[in-house]
């Protein structure tokens, strides 16, 4: 039986020059990281840059890292900073830029869609404006109940891990995710009535 | 927000995004290419801190010797300090107008 070693083992390992101990880490994570950062900036190409760099981080600090909090919340308070940092370097010109419709260039913008071939054309095409909708309406929340929802619902945080992760309270993390809830459910209303109305048994 | 919250299936049907094959090997290849490097600098920066803060004592000392020279060297005493000092005293003392250049 192969037991595959512990985050803080893994870190332990690369500050005694075990390279090949980062590289396991970047595969066991890359996926939760580069994809709450693609949920964050709306931007892949951002999101590539910005989560390579949560890595070079995490390599460069791995010699003074110690295991006093959990591994993934030091890991995703890492994101949060270059994260916050990066919104925060694109300033209103960025959130304007929500505004424009994305243009459709054979690709939707920012996400992949399933490969469902045996779809007809409008159902795709309904499917893509609804990833679209979700994916506007999550990006146009603050930043912090954005990342709140998004560590929630995608990485499957708990509320002490988010608590952690923003450097706040529970208490504040929940009222975070009230009020993000509240304005996801006005932006995503008509959406919402549909699967409502189908839900109902 | 809970998973029998309509909305949580609703966020669901915009999954988050997964990275290509090859990001593992870019990203390890920049840790290995800026992650070092970073290193370096770490240790570099705690040498050039010990050299910058032995320059900065050097610089202080050298400043106080050369500085108690300086002054001392403007420091003049002599017969007609005592003058001087009257002199001044006596402008001071005067009210309204003082041409220095009268006599």
């Amino acid at each position: 039986m192969n037991i595959e070693p512990a985050d803080e083992e893994l870190m332990a390992r690369i500050a005694k020059g075990d390279d090949e101990a980062m590289r396991v880490l970047i595969a066991r994570h890359q996926q939760a990281v580069y994809g709450t950062i693609v949920k964050m900036l709306g931007d892949p190409i951002e999101a590539e840059d910005l989560a390579q760099q949560v890595f070079v981080r995490v390599y460069r600090a791995a010699g003074s890292y110690r295991p006093t909090a959990a591994f993934r919340t030091w890991l995703f308070t890492i994101l949060r900073r270059l994260v916050f940092n990066e919104h925060r370097r694109r300033g209103r010109a960025w959130l304007e830029s929500l505004q424009k419709p994305i243009e459709a260039s054979g690709e939707e913008f920012g996400r992949d869609l399933p490969d469902k071939a045996m779809k007809s054309a409008a159902q795709q095409m309904i499917d893509g404006e609804l990833v679209d909708a979700v994916d506007r309406a999550i990006l146009a929340l603050p930043e912090q109940q954005r990342l709140a929802v998004i560590l929630r619902r995608y990485d499957e945080f708990s509320y002490e891990e988010i608590a952690a992760t923003l450097k706040t309270s529970v208490s504040a993390t929940k009222s975070l995710l009230f009020r993000a809830r509240e304005t996801l459910r006005v932006s995503l209303a008509s959406y919402l009535q549909g699967d409502e109305g189908s839900g109902q048994e | 927000m809970e998973p029998n919250d309509p909305l949580w299936k609703l966020l669901g049907k915009s999954p988050r995004r997964e990275p290509d094959g090859w990001f593992t090997a870019r990203t390890f290849a920049r840790c290995l290419r800026e992650g070092t490097s970073g290193r370096r600098w770490g240790i570099a920066w705690v040498g050039w801190g010990w050299l910058a803060a032995g320059a900065l004592a050097i610089a202080l000392m050298v400043n106080v010797t050369t500085s108690q020279n300086f002054f001392g060297e403007n420091v003049v005493v002599n017969e007609n300090s005592a003058k001087v000092q009257d002199a001044l005293n006596y402008l001071a003392d005067r009210t309204g107008e003082v041409d220095l250049w009268s006599e």
